[in-house]
């Protein structure tokens, strides 16, 4: 039994400051047409994140995005991600990208989405 | 008239990704940092394994956990990965486990005199920083 794609993906991740992943998400699925995202929250603490952020020893919350995407669309969705979600800005986060072994299809039923 | 936009990639980069138990990530960062790493992004997660393998003892271990990504340069992966192992007492069973994952790229946003550091100095670039233009 084959449960794998055979196309290989990448897994793009995006660290935002909070409150910056909802509208991304929004963008990824109605504009791209990616239907594998993913958000989780975590707290985040950097050597450059300014101390009017943060009091001392203390960390920011952060938006984990996670993106799974073939690889011919890789680049195209990573740009995407960079400019999209400010992260070419000061504080904007850090956004990496990955290689996988394997990986399971999400494939949608032809439904229409409720509003 | 159309703005220039620049996005300078970072290649040779790992993740080093961590699991231990609740409470313990804050001094493990502090180590890593001490090491060379710039931050780390933490959040809590709940495992199962060697804690009920170690019978009462495993009262001892924590269940809840703290699991928290490090994104370092390549060359500094396996300094920072051991000055979490050595501060985290990983050799004891149950305080927890880590591995190193390949990143193909990463972006971020570099201060213009980093970039021009780097363009004066690329050879000696550890991060082999790559502008692309769109």
């Amino acid at each position: 039994m084959t449960c794998h794609t055979t196309h290989p993906h990448k897994l793009i991740t995006a660290i935002l400051p909070k409150g910056r992943d909802k509208e991304l998400v929004r963008r990824l699925v109605d504009e791209l047409g990616i239907n594998s995202v993913n958000v989780n929250y975590a707290r985040g603490l950097g050597r450059i994140t300014p101390l009017n952020h943060r009091g001392v020893g203390e960390t920011t919350e952060k938006a984990i995005v996670t993106v799974l995407i073939e690889e011919a669309r890789a680049d195209e969705v990573f740009e995407f991600i960079f400019y999209e979600a400010d992260i070419n800005q000061p504080h904007g986060g850090l956004m990496f990208q990955q290689p996988l072994l394997a990986n399971t299809l999400f494939m949608m039923p032809d439904i229409e989405e409720e509003q | 008239m159309s703005q220039k936009r620049e996005m300078v990639v970072l290649t040779d980069v790992s993740l080093i990704t961590v699991v231990v138990q609740r409470g313990k990530a804050d001094d493990l960062v502090k180590a890593a940092q001490a090491a060379g790493a710039q931050g780390a992004s933490i959040h809590y997660s709940h495992g199962r394994g060697v804690r009920e393998r170690l019978g009462v003892l495993g009262l001892a271990v924590e269940a809840e956990k703290e699991t928290f990504h490090i994104i370092v340069s390549s060359d500094q992966a396996n300094r920072v990965f051991e000055s979490i192992y050595r501060a985290g007492d990983f050799d004891t069973p149950g305080m927890g486990f880590m591995w190193v994952t390949p990143v193909e790229k990463a972006a971020t946003y570099i201060p213009e005199d980093i970039l021009e550091k780097f363009a004066r100095d690329d050879r000696r670039n550890p991060f082999d920083a790559r502008p692309s233009e769109t």
